[in-house]
């Protein structure tokens, strides 16, 4: 569905991407992270054609058409939007770019927001639910979603969650998200990719990664183990170990502990700041 | 003794390694094993399970499907899935989750330093008593 | 934070001399009401031009206002738009109304306001419209709107003559028309392109990072002009007046 090839970006001197690539297949689940500013917002934005290329394409399934936007739902922490626009305003205006005869505005009518508002007098969750308003309603192939669930409260946060559900229970849909908190998106989420100085260091399935990072208790630093990362206490240490397999399961001296989207995740960036 | 009632409570342990569809399926497995899902009751739609767990749909269509060719559940196209309670396969199924279960408890015992002779006693000792979080039938187990 | 606002101070200070300019614009003003030979007690046709005018660097100069105002960039360009979709749905418009205004001076004043006003309000718009992309004040795009309109003029002049000496079988109310076109033409495509080429690669990013190619074309260009113009005068232009 989206062909990153030799993707090369530059910020004014710093560049950010060299000679990227990147597959996502349709229908997948995907989240982009690691530490801040490695350019994980950079490569969503990239894809949005909100930000162009210096070098290399961004191609998208033919099926999209010509101007694949039309079908792309991007919501970034921007959430840019004309702000002197009043809400009706705005859903018009988006209604005739996108040529869509009807605007389905049940999300919009959950937050109680007044047509006549301005939409810089929204707050940053009624923002966010009608931006997301705003990009359901052009039945987008792709969603591409920035991080903003960060900013809104636990039950818009949920509302949010659960419209992409719904939509994945009745349709295939694409979705790349940008995330650094995982919590409640863990169990939506089928590929992790890891972004380091804009390269991926890590590229896997979440069930693969569960089972190659694991978290030893032990005295002693496990040998022949690939560390990320440690914590130590006073008694133990914690090592976080990848890849692991089940072979590996005897040969250790000390408790194999299975660990969380989140937990890995930090394993990782952990030893990137060590 | 309580019956416990309706559609089974899901938790999902992020923490675990075991994966996500593998964890709902023995869920759903457990809950019919042990009657809690009755022959021929529908099975919370794909959909609904999707948002109630907050889970991709796939991995529901993944764990449905698992079921159903393990046929322990049957689907009726577009109208959900339901039970089947194949009495060999229940009772075979039933069987493995037992010795599964028993297997856990003893390694547990042992490991702390009880002797087989021991155990044999604590089980005959907490059978008569009665385990109070778990369902007893009083026509014993088939 | 003290070099922030020493540099805010000095750049306030440029632009509060681009006050000062508003001086050579009614100098610009007077001498097309001077040759059109409009009457000057008519307070109505210099009205009519110094609406006109002051709407043309209004209209070129503030195409992106609301997008800069409403940090809508990201989401403009999120949209299923062509860029020339964007720009062709901002310029007619306002073209369009410019051209309205002009039609009814035309109308008003007489044929004459048109061959004389015309094609400098033309000048006047796209040249706004055409440094509206890399300059983010007004004032500043006010000061470089005027740059560009006394090129013109000279230009205008600089035309006039070649026309006269190698082309004279044109009547000669149709001369100034011609070399007026010619001057625009020689200054606002440059610019046109550059502008062009800008925005078609524009982005999210700040402005100061995309601005290369535009300054790349549009310098050179205004030093070559200028310098063609000095030296032009140079060769015996008596009789020319500035």
């Amino acid at each position: 569905m989206i062909e990153i090839r030799g993707l090369s970006f530059s910020y004014g001197k710093t560049k950010v991407f060299r000679n990227f690539d990147l597959s996502i297949p349709e229908g997948q689940v995907c989240l982009i992270t690691g530490i801040n500013g490695v350019g994980k917002s950079t490569l969503l934005r990239l894809m949005a054609g909100v930000l162009r290329p210096d070098q290399g394409e961004i191609r998208y399934d033919a099926r999209l058409g010509a101007d694949p936007r039309r079908k792309l739902g991007f919501v970034s922490d921007a959430l840019s939007l004309y702000e002197s626009m009043s809400v009706a305003e705005a859903i018009g205006f988006h209604k005739s770019v996108y040529g869509l005869s009807s605007f389905d505005d049940s999300l919009v009518r959950h937050t109680k927001i007044s047509y006549s508002q301005k939409i810089r007098e929204l707050s940053v969750g009624q923002r966010t639910i009608l931006h997301l308003n705003l990009i359901l309603s052009l039945e987008p192939e792709v969603l591409l979603v920035d991080e903003i669930i960060h900013s809104i409260d636990a039950y818009l946060r949920r509302i949010f969650l659960e419209q992409i559900v719904q939509i994945l229970s009745k349709r295939r849909l694409t979705v790349v998200m940008v995330n650094v908190n995982f919590h409640d998106i863990e169990h939506l989420i089928e590929r992790v990719i890891l972004l380091k100085s804009g390269e991926i260091t890590v590229d896997e399935n979440i069930e693969d990664l569960k089972a190659k990072v694991k978290r030893i208790n032990a005295r002693n630093r496990p040998e022949s183990l690939n560390i990320l990362s440690r914590i130590d206490y006073s008694d133990h240490s914690e090592f976080f170990i990848y890849p692991f397999n089940e072979g590996l399961r005897g040969a250790i001296e000390g408790d194999i502990f299975d660990l969380n989207l989140t937990e890995i995740v930090s394993a990782f960036i952990g030893g990137e700041y060590a | 003794m309580v019956e416990l009632e309706g559609p089974p409570q899901i938790i999902i342990d992020a923490k675990s390694a075991v994966p996500v569809y593998e964890q709902i399926k023995r869920a759903i497995k457990l809950a019919i094993l042990s009657g809690r899902l009755k022959d021929g009751e529908q099975l919370t739609t794909l959909r609904e399970m999707a948002l109630k767990l907050m889970v991709n749909p796939n991995t529901i269509i993944k764990v449905y499907g698992q079921l159903e060719n393990e046929g322990f559940i049957y689907s009726r196209p577009g109208a959900g899935h339901y039970v089947r309670l194949d009495p060999a396969k229940f009772i075979q199924s039933k069987h493995e989750l037992f010795r599964e279960v028993s297997q856990d408890y003893i390694s547990k015992a042992l490991q702390l330093g009880y002797s087989a002779e021991q155990i044999l006693r604590e089980v005959a000792v907490l059978t008569n008593i009665g385990i109070p979080t778990a369902r007893r039938k009083d026509k014993g187990n088939d | 934070m003290l070099k922030k606002e020493f540099r805010d101070a000095l750049k306030r200070f440029v632009e509060s001399l681009a006050i000062l300019f508003i001086i050579p614009l009614l100098y610009i003003v007077d001498k097309l009401v001077t040759k059109a030979g409009l009457d000057f007690a008519s307070y109505r046709d210099p009205g009519f031009v110094i609406t006109l005018v002051i709407y043309a660097v209004y209209a070129g100069g503030t195409v992106f206002q609301s997008e800069r105002k409403d940090r809508a960039f990201e989401y403009l360009f999120s949209l299923p738009l062509t860029r020339r979709e964007i720009i062709l749905s901002k310029i007619l418009p306002r073209l369009g109304l410019l051209l309205i205004l002009g039609g009814v001076a035309t109308i008003v004043v007489g044929r004459g306001f048109l061959h004389e006003a015309g094609i400098i309000v033309f000048v006047i718009f796209f040249s706004s419209l055409f440094l509206s992309i890399g300059v983010l004040s007004i004032v500043i795009n006010l000061f470089g709107v005027m740059l560009m309109c006394l090129i013109f003029s000279q230009g205008e002049r600089v035309f006039g003559y070649l026309l006269l000496k190698f082309g004279g079988n044109f009547a000669s109310h149709l001369g100034p028309v011609v070399a007026q076109f010619f001057s625009a033409a020689v200054l606002l495509v440059p610019f046109g392109i550059a502008f062009w080429l800008t925005f078609k690669k524009m982005d999210v990013r700040p402005l100061k990072l995309q601005m290369r190619t535009y300054y790349s074309i549009i310098l050179p260009i205004i030093f070559v002009l200028t310098l063609l113009i000095v030296f032009f005068f140079r060769k015996s232009m008596t009789g020319f007046q500035g």
